[in-house]
C-alpha cells in the first residue's frame, strides 16, 4: 500500500477576450493559443492514456470564464478557421524551408502536428471541449472544479456580497454546463482573506487550495506541515501547494523547463519572419506569436541552436523519471513525521504545461505514466478521494495569503494599480442598492440588472491588475476596466431614471449574454438593506430620531414607535434611521419598518461632549444614508428634533428631498428661557430646522403658538398633531401580594409618578407637596420611577422633608413594570413645569388610574378639568396636595375620572388618526416637490 | 474612470498588501466636513490620517498619522511597518480642543501572520537531525551516472 499521495493540480484559466465584432481579434489569439498548446494536447494526452488502460488521476479546475469561451459556437469556428490558417502557415513553411534539412523536418513536424490537433478538435471533440473534459472525468482520470465567476481576487473586495456573487457565480456556470456542483474550488490566485471560509462554506465548497505560507502560518502551526490538509472551523478543507514541487518545474534557473534542449519559447517565426508573410495567414495588425518555433533554448549568453523534437521528448521521460524519484523521498520522509498520510499538492496554471513549456503535456504523460507503473511509496490521488479516506489533519484559523509576488496582495495592489479599488468598491456597494429589490424576470428592469452584474463581474477579473502591474498590455486591460465601469454607470442611469435604451442594453448584451446567461442578482442582496419600496401608497418616509426602542430616554423614542407602526399599518413605507446603543443590530426589520442603526465614534463626555457628539450622530446618519436614499429618492425626509436636524438638512440638500420636522419640546420651553452657549446653539439650530423644513408639526396648540412666536415662522407651516395611545399596550395587571408589599400594603394608597428626572418635570413640586397629603392620609405611598440627573438631588429632598420612608424611587422601569404601577395605582401625578404634550399622563388615563397634571401646555389640553382628571396649577405644592386628597377621599370621583379618562384616551387620541394626518402632511410636500 | 466620481458616499477604505503594509483610500465631501465644522468649536482647518492598531485587551493606539492638506479630499496612501497578525483601522479626523474629532472610521483589518513571532507560536515538533526538513532538488543514483546535458 502507498505511503502516500500526489495531488497533479492543474487551473485552466482566460479572461472574457470574446469579440462580437472583430473576427480576427488581438486577445481572442490567446484563447486560441492556449487551446492549441495546452488544452487541445491536455486532452488527447488523457484519450491516449485512457486507450493504453494507464491509470491516474489529475485535478482540473475550467473557470467560468474560459468554459464559456470553450463552449462558444462562434469562438469554436473562429478556432477551427485560426487552426486552419496555422495549417497553411505550416504547409508554407515547408515550401519556404525546402532545401534547409533542419528547418524543414521541423516545418513538417509542425504540419503535422496542426492537422492532427485539427482533426481532433473537428472530429474526435467536434468543436466541443468540455463535454471531452466531462468525458475525461466520468473515466475517473480527471477530478473537474472550477474558480469564480471572472477569477476576481477576493481578498480586495469591499462586500461579503460581492465575494459571494464571485463564488456563486461560478459554481453555478460550471453546474449548468456539466450538470453538477464540483466539490472543490481554485480561489483566483490562491487568495484567501479570513473569513472567507464562512462564505465557501456557505456555497458548499468542500476544499480549496492556498499558498504553501497560507497554512504554514496557520494557528495554531500545523503539526503536519503542508502535507495534510487542514480545516477551519466552517469545515472547508485546505490544500497546500508544496514548494518543492513547485520550483522543479516553475523555477526559472533550475526548473525542468529551463532545459536547454527543450523548446525555446521566445523565438518564433512570428518575430523572427517579414510581417507581411505572417499576416498573410494570421490577419493582426502587430507581429504575434505563430506557435511556429525553430530553436531551443540552448543556454544564456549563447547563440540559439536548433530545436530537435526527439530529444526534448526523450528529456521529458528523463525529468519525469527524476520528478518521479523526488516525489518517493519526499513521502518516505514525510510518512515518518506526519500523522497523516503525506499528500503533495502540486498546482499548476494549466497553460504552462504546452503553452510556456511546449515538452509540458508530454512531461505530464510521462509522470502519470511513471505513477501508474510505480505505486509502492505513492500513488496519483485528487482532493476529494484524499478527503474520503483520510479527512483532515486539524483545525486551524487562517489568514490572508495568495500565491502571487511576495505572498499577499502585492501583484494586484500597488501604485500601479490601486486606483483601480476606489472604483471597484463604489461599484460594489452600488450593486447592492440596486440589487435590494430585483425587478420581475423578463422585464427590461431586470435586464438591465443582469448586466449590471455581468459588468461589474467582468470588471472585477483578477487579470487587469495583475496585467497592469506586469506592464504587459497595460491599455488593454485598463480599456477592459474602463469599458465595462462605463457600461455599469450606462446602466445604473437607465436603472435609476426608469429609462430603458434597449438598443444600448442589446449590443452590452451580446457581447457579454453567453456568460452567465441565467445569472441571478440575488447574490448581491443586501441582508443590510430595506426591501419596503411599495410606493403606492405615496412616498417613503426616512424617519430620523436620536432615540428609538429599546433606547427610550423620553416620550420621543415611544412617539416614533407608535407613529411608523401605525404609518407602517396604513401601508406606508417607512424606516428608520437612529443611534446604536451596544449590543443592538445595525439593520432589522420591524414588521414592515427599516431599521438602520449608527453609532458615533466617540464616546459623549469621555472623548468629546455631548453637543460634539451629536454632531458626530449626524456625520454617521448623513453618511448612512448614502447607501439607503440614492437608489430610492421617491422619499420624504422626517426628523424629530433639533437632535438630527444637522443630518436631515444636509440629506435635503443632497438629494434635493423634502423635509418635515416635529418639534418635541424646545430648548426654550425645557430651561424657561435661553441662558447658557449650549442653550444658544440648540436654540439656533432648532430655529434653523424649523425654518427649513417644508412643514413642522407638534402635538399641541401650546407648541404650535410656542414654535410659531419663539422662531418667527408663519403659522400655516405649522401643524398641531396629538399624540396618540394604544391602550392594549397600556394595560395591565395590577400588582398584588408580595410583590405590592415591595411598594405598599395593601390598605395603603398608591400615589404614582413616572417620567425623566429633570427640573421641567416638576417632581419636587410632588414632593413639597406630599407632607400635605401624608397628614391627612398617613396610610399613603408615593412611588417615583424614572432616571435623569436629579435623582439624588429628589432623594435629599425626600429626606428633608422627612418623608424618605414613604417614597419610593425605583428609578428606570420598563414599560412593563409601568403599565403595572398605573393598573395599581390610585392616582397618578405629572406635575410639569414644561410639557409640549405630556404623553404620559395620556397613557395612564387609558391605564384606567385618575390623573393629576399641572396646567400647562399640550397637559393642559388634554386633561379637561373634572372630567376626565384634575388640573393644578404647575408649581402650586398645596394645590397640588388638595387635589390628590380629593381623590384619595372620593371613591366615586375616582371611578368617574377613570371611566372618562379611558373613554378619551380610547376614542380622542387614537394613533391612526395622527398617522393619518401624518400621511396628509407627507403627501403634500410631495406633491409640492414633485411640482416643482 | 467615472464610476467612483457617481457616488456621494464618503468613504475611508483600508486593505492589506503584505503583513506589514496596509493601504488606504478616501473621499470625503466638502459638505460633510462643512456640517462638522460649522458645529463644533475650536477645530483646525486641516484634517488628519492616523492609524490605529488594536491589540487585545488594551485601548487602540495611534501608530500612525498622516497629514491631509485642505485640497485632498481624495487620496490614498500606504503605511509601512506594521506587525504582523494584528488589527489596525484607520480613522480621517479634525483637530478639536487638544484631542481630535472623527469624522469618519474604516473598517477593521487584520495584518496576516508572517514570520513567527516568538513566544506565540512555537513549532510543536522538531524535525529528525538525521533528515533534513526539506528534501533537496535531487537526481537518483542512475540519473548520476549519466552526464546531465546542461
Amino acid at each position: 500500500m502507498a505511503s502516500g499521495y500526489l495531488n497533479l493540480v492543474l487551473h485552466a484559466h482566460l479572461p472574457f477576450v470574446y469579440n462580437t465584432n472583430d473576427p480576427h481579434y488581438l486577445e481572442e489569439r490567446w484563447f486560441f493559443e492556449a487551446v492549441t498548446d495546452s488544452y487541445l494536447p491536455l486532452l488527447i494526452m488523457l484519450d491516449r492514456l485512457h486507450a493504453e488502460q494507464v491509470p491516474g488521476t489529475l485535478t482540473v479546475s475550467l473557470s467560468p470564464t474560459l468554459l464559456t469561451m470553450l463552449d462558444h459556437p462562434i469562438l469554436s469556428k473562429r478556432y477551427a478557421d485560426y487552426l486552419k490558417r496555422l495549417i497553411q502557415l505550416s504547409e508554407s513553411e515547408v515550401a519556404r524551408t525546402k532545401g534547409q534539412q533542419e528547418y524543414n523536418d521541423l516545418a513538417l513536424f509542425y504540419l503535422a502536428r496542426h492537422n492532427r490537433l485539427y482533426e481532433a478538435y473537428t472530429g474526435q471533440y467536434h468543436g466541443d471541449l468540455p463535454s471531452a473534459f466531462a468525458t475525461a472525468a466520468q473515466r475517473g482520470q480527471l477530478e473537474l472544479i472550477t474558480t469564480c465567476a471572472t477569477h476576481g481576487f477576493l481578498p480586495l473586495m469591499k462586500t461579503k456580497e460581492a465575494v459571494k456573487a464571485q463564488i456563486g457565480v461560478g459554481l453555478d456556470c460550471f453546474a449548468a454546463r456539466f450538470g453538477f456542483k464540483p466539490q472543490g474550488m481554485w480561489l483566483p490566485e490562491c487568495g484567501y482573506f479570513h473569513g472567507l471560509d464562512t462564505i465557501l462554506a456557505e456555497k458548499n465548497v468542500r476544499y480549496v487550495f492556498l499558498d504553501t505560507h497560507g497554512v504554514r502560518h496557520a494557528v495554531p502551526t500545523p503539526q503536519d506541515d503542508v502535507y495534510a490538509p487542514v480545516q477551519t472551523k466552517s469545515g472547508v478543507a485546505f490544500f497546500a501547494r508544496d514548494p518543492e514541487t513547485s520550483a522543479q518545474v516553475w523555477s526559472i534557473g533550475s526548473g525542468y523547463p529551463g532545459d536547454y534542449d527543450y523548446r525555446e519559447y521566445y523565438r518564433d517565426i512570428g518575430f523572427d519572419l517579414p510581417e507581411d508573410y505572417i499576416r498573410k495567414f494570421l490577419p493582426y495588425n502587430i507581429p504575434v506569436n505563430t506557435g511556429l518555433k525553430y530553436y531551443r533554448v540552448t543556454g544564456e549568453n549563447r547563440q540559439k541552436e536548433m530545436y530537435h523534437p526527439e530529444i526534448a521528448y526523450a528529456k521529458t521521460t528523463q525529468h519525469a523519471g527524476n520528478f518521479h524519484f523526488n516525489r518517493e523521498k519526499q513521502i518516505e520522509h514525510w510518512a515518518r513525521i506526519t500523522n497523516h498520510p503525506p499528500v503533495i499538492t502540486a498546482p499548476y496554471d494549466a497553460e504552462l504545461f504546452g503553452h510556456w513549456w511546449f515538452e509540458g503535456p508530454e512531461f505530464l504523460e510521462e509522470v502519470v505514466r511513471k505513477a501508474s507503473q510505480c505505486t509502492d511509496v505513492f500513488q496519483l490521488s485528487t482532493p476529494s478521494r484524499y478527503l474520503d479516506n483520510f479527512g483532515c489533519a486539524e483545525t486551524v484559523e487562517l489568514y490572508h495569503s495568495s500565491w502571487g509576488e511576495g505572498g499577499y496582495s502585492r501583484a494586484w495592489l500597488n501604485p500601479s494599480n490601486d486606483w483601480l479599488y476606489p472604483e471597484y468598491h463604489s461599484a460594489e456597494e452600488r450593486l447592492l442598492s440596486h440589487a435590494a429589490a430585483i425587478p420581475a424576470n423578463g422585464t427590461p428592469e431586470r435586464r438591465v440588472l443582469n448586466q449590471l452584474v455581468r459588468e461589474l463581474l467582468l470588471a472585477q477579473s483578477s487579470d487587469w491588475a495583475f496585467m497592469i502591474n506586469a506592464g504587459t498590455t497595460v491599455e488593454y486591460a485598463k480599456n477592459r476596466v474602463d469599458g465595462h465601469l462605463r457600461n455599469f454607470l450606462r446602466l445604473e442611469t437607465m436603472l435609476n431614471k426608469g429609462l430603458v435604451d434597449q438598443v444600448e442594453l442589446l449590443a452590452m448584451e451580446e457581447a457579454t449574454l453567453c456568460l452567465f446567461p441565467d445569472i441571478n442578482p440575488s447574490e448581491y442582496a443586501p441582508k443590510q438593506h430595506c426591501t419596503v419600496t411599495d410606493h403606492r401608497n405615496g412616498p417613503s418616509i426616512l424617519m430620523l430620531s436620536w432615540e428609538y426602542p429599546p433606547q427610550i430616554m423620553g416620550g420621543l423614542a415611544r412617539h416614533v414607535d407608535d407613529l411608523s407602526q401605525s404609518l407602517a399599518n396604513r401601508g406606508q413605507a417607512v424606516s428608520i434611521l437612529t443611534s446604536q446603543p451596544v449590543s443592538t443590530p445595525a439593520f432589522e426589520m420591524n414588521g414592515n419598518i427599516c431599521v438602520y442603526r449608527v453609532a458615533p465614534y466617540q464616546k459623549a463626555g469621555e472623548e468629546i461632549d455631548f453637543h460634539d457628539w451629536v454632531v458626530q450622530l449626524n456625520l454617521v446618519f448623513f453618511n448612512l444614508a448614502q447607501k439607503i436614499i440614492p437608489n430610492n429618492q421617491h422619499t420624504v425626509l422626517h426628523a424629530h428634533d433639533w437632535l438630527v436636524g444637522a443630518a436631515a438638512l444636509a440629506m435635503r440638500r443632497a438629494w434635493h428631498l423634502p423635509l418635515v420636522a416635529t418639534i418635541h419640546a424646545t430648548e426654550h420651553g425645557r430651561n424657561g428661557g435661553i441662558f447658557s452657549p449650549l442653550q444658544h446653539k440648540i436654540h439656533r439650530q432648532e430655529k434653523y430646522l424649523v425654518e427649513q423644513a417644508d412643514r413642522v408639526i407638534c402635538c399641541s396648540n401650546y407648541m404650535a403658538n410656542e414654535i410659531i412666536q419663539l422662531f418667527g415662522i408663519p403659522a400655516q407651516k405649522v401643524h398641531v398633531i396629538q399624540n396618540g395611545v394604544v391602550p392594549e399596550n397600556i394595560l395591565a395587571q395590577p400588582i398584588k401580594g408580595l410583590q405590592r408589599q415591595h411598594y405598599a400594603s395593601d390598605d395603603e394608597f398608591i400615589v404614582f409618578f413616572v417620567g425623566r428626572l429633570v427640573k421641567e418635570k416638576g417632581v419636587e413640586v410632588l414632593l413639597d407637596a406630599l407632607p400635605y397629603v401624608f397628614e391627612v392620609y398617613p396610610n399613603t405611598k408615593a412611588i417615583i420611577s424614572g432616571k435623569g440627573p436629579m435623582l439624588e438631588e429628589l432623594a435629599a429632598q425626600a429626606r428633608q422633608r422627612g418623608i424618605a420612608d414613604r417614597v419610593v424611587f425605583t428609578g428606570f422601569i420598563t414599560d412593563f413594570e409601568r403599565n403595572r404601577l398605573f393598573a395599581t395605582a390610585d392616582v397618578a401625578v405629572f406635575p410639569s413645569l414644561y410639557e409640549p404634550f405630556g404623553i404620559v399622563a395620556l397613557e395612564a388615563m387609558a391605564a384606567g388610574v385618575p390623573v393629576v397634571v399641572s396646567d400647562v401646555g399640550g397637559m393642559g389640553e388634554v386633561v379637561e378639568h373634572e372630567k376626565d382628571g384634575l388640573k393644578v396649577h404647575p408649581g402650586n405644592a398645596k394645590e397640588l396636595a388638595e387635589a390628590v386628597k380629593s381623590l384619595l377621599s372620593d371613591r366615586a370621583l375616582r371611578e368617574r375620572l377613570k371611566k372618562e379618562g379611558r373613554l378619551k384616551a380610547a376614542t380622542v387620541y387614537s394613533w391612526n388618526a395622527a398617522a393619518g394626518m401624518t400621511s396628509d402632511i407627507y403627501h403634500k410636500v410631495w406633491e409640492e416637490h414633485t411640482r416643482k | 474612470m467615472r464610476a467612483w466620481a457617481k457616488s456621494r458616499e464618503n468613504n475611508l477604505y483600508l486593505m492589506v498588501q503584505t503583513p506589514k503594509i496596509v493601504f488606504v483610500y478616501w473621499k470625503l465631501y466638502p459638505d460633510y466636513i462643512e456640517m462638522a465644522k460649522s458645529q463644533i468649536q475650536d477645530t483646525s482647518d486641516s484634517l488628519v490620517l492616523r492609524l490605529f492598531r488594536h491589540l487585545t485587551g488594551r485601548p487602540p493606539e495611534e501608530v500612525a498619522r498622516l497629514n491631509i492638506s485642505d485640497g485632498s479630499l481624495t487620496g490614498s496612501t500606504y503605511f509601512y511597518g506594521l506587525m504582523p497578525y494584528t488589527t489596525y483601522f484607520t480613522e480621517i479626523s479634525l483637530a478639536y480642543q487638544g484631542g481630535n474629532f472623527t469624522l469618519i472610521r474604516s473598517k477593521h483589518v487584520i495584518a496576516p501572520p508572517a514570520e513567527k513571532i516568538a513566544g506565540d507560536y512555537v513549532v510543536t515538533h522538531a524535525f529528525p537531525d538525521t533528515v533534513p526538513p526539506m528534501v533537496p532538488f535531487t537526481y537518483s543514483p542512475e540519473e548520476i551516472k549519466q552526464k546531465r546535458d546542461v
